[in-house]
């Protein structure tokens, strides 16, 4: 019995260490496999929070900006090259306001459009590079022209997918400005227009679709329209010739390419303005179509020509 | 009454064949088909709203064709000044 004891009593000895063993082993096996856990965890978080921290990075605040002023956007042309570009008081007054990057980026604008003669044109990468901003990355300078827009100092306006134009602020003084033909025709518009006329650039597909806008139907200005009886029809056929040569100089003057470009933005617009079914009628759409070349190469009214005539 | 799968066949047909248009002589005719169809969609439906599928059928044919006559050489406007 003595030694059946003895034998019981070793066995639960033995039993008892290599449990003991047994769960220290576990206990060892559960710290390591949480560190390794935890270890590869890490990275997984830090990846976590940097993708929140570039989310939030790229998230810019958009800070709210207040008009500087509100006033009527105009065409305006300049009567000679300025050859003093002097800031009008009101308008210093008003620009000394800007941050410093939208300070900078208006007086440059300010310069080229005094140097161009008139305060509209095209926006984009050219303009960018003329005014010498051509450092900026596009995203900085369309912030730059979004804010000066937000100040109430540039109208932009998108005139199809990939055309921007642009009308500066400028205070308007009677000695050495006029106002752009095309403003003044938009004049006598009834106040729908005139909402209209707010928006109106000087990108040449905009200038050519607020132009037809402004046209009467009737308009003796289409050469394709000309109306039976007219005083002067053989000036108006002169006339018409010197469209159709202005028009074949533009296309050499802008290349195949762009002209194809122009193009395509005019039936584009047609197809808009005056519906589907003008595309179809050749002669009104040639009408139209001519309308818009006019508007858009900058080719002179009749009247304008008429008068350059003497 | 309008069969609306003839219709949208037409329309779709007006696509297919588009891209095989060379000339606005070709266009013209595309042009018509799909003035016909969308005269008889707004005389069939008069006021009442056209189904989204015709709709979008009718807008995917006109913006493919605009898009075409945009592409195809310029008209000539030379004899259209003489």
């Amino acid at each position: 019995m003595g030694l059946i004891r003895g034998i019981a009593e070793a066995v639960m000895e033995k039993a008892k260490v290599e449990m003991k063993d047994y769960f220290i082993k576990f206990i060892e096996a559960e710290k390591e496999a949480k560190k390794e856990s935890a270890a590869v965890d890490a990275p997984k978080q830090d990846t976590v929070q940097s993708v929140q921290k570039t989310d939030d990075e790229s998230l810019p605040e958009k800070k709210e900006i207040f008009p500087l002023i509100e006033k009527e956007f105009v065409k305006i042309l300049f009567k000679a090259k300025p050859e003093l570009i002097a800031i009008p008081r009101e308008l210093a007054d008003i620009i000394q306001m800007l941050p410093i990057e939208e300070f900078a980026c208006f007086v440059k604008l300010f310069i080229f459009v005094a140097d161009q003669k008139k305060n509209f044109g095209y926006l984009g990468n050219n303009l960018k590079k003329k005014i010498g901003l051509d450092t900026f990355s596009p995203e900085k300078f369309d912030e730059l022209i979004e804010n000066l827009e937000a100040y109430g100092l540039i109208n932009v306006e998108q005139v199809s997918d990939n055309q921007k134009t642009f009308i500066l602020y400028i205070p308007f003084d009677e000695n050495t400005m006029v106002i752009s033909e095309m403003q003044k025709q938009e004049k006598p518009q009834n106040s729908q227009q005139k909402t209209a006329k707010k928006k109106t650039t000087s990108k040449e597909s905009e200038k050519a679709e607020k132009k037809v806008e402004t046209e009467n139907p009737e308009n003796d200005e289409i050469p394709g329209k000309m109306k039976s009886g007219m005083e002067d029809e053989e000036l108006y056929k002169s006339y018409r010739t010197f469209v159709n040569l202005e028009i074949d100089k533009a296309k050499m003057r802008v290349g195949r390419s762009n002209f194809d470009k122009i193009y395509m933005e005019a039936v584009k617009y047609i197809d808009k303005k005056y519906g589907f079914k003008v595309l179809s009628d050749s002669e009104k759409f040639k009408e139209h179509l001519t309308s818009y070349y006019i508007s858009a190469f900058d080719i002179k009214s009749f009247e304008e020509w008429k008068k350059s005539k003497g | 009454m309008l069969d609306n799968r003839m219709l949208l066949k037409s329309l779709n047909d007006i696509d297919v064949k588009l891209m095989l248009c060379k000339t606005n002589f070709e266009w013209e005719l595309l042009a018509k088909k799909y003035e016909k169809a969308s005269d008889e969609v707004n005389k069939f439906f008069k006021g009442k709203k056209i189904p989204d599928d015709i709709k979008t059928a009718l807008d995917t044919a006109r913006a493919s064709l605009v898009r075409k006559k945009g592409e195809l050489p310029p008209d000539d406007l030379s004899n259209f000044f003489k």
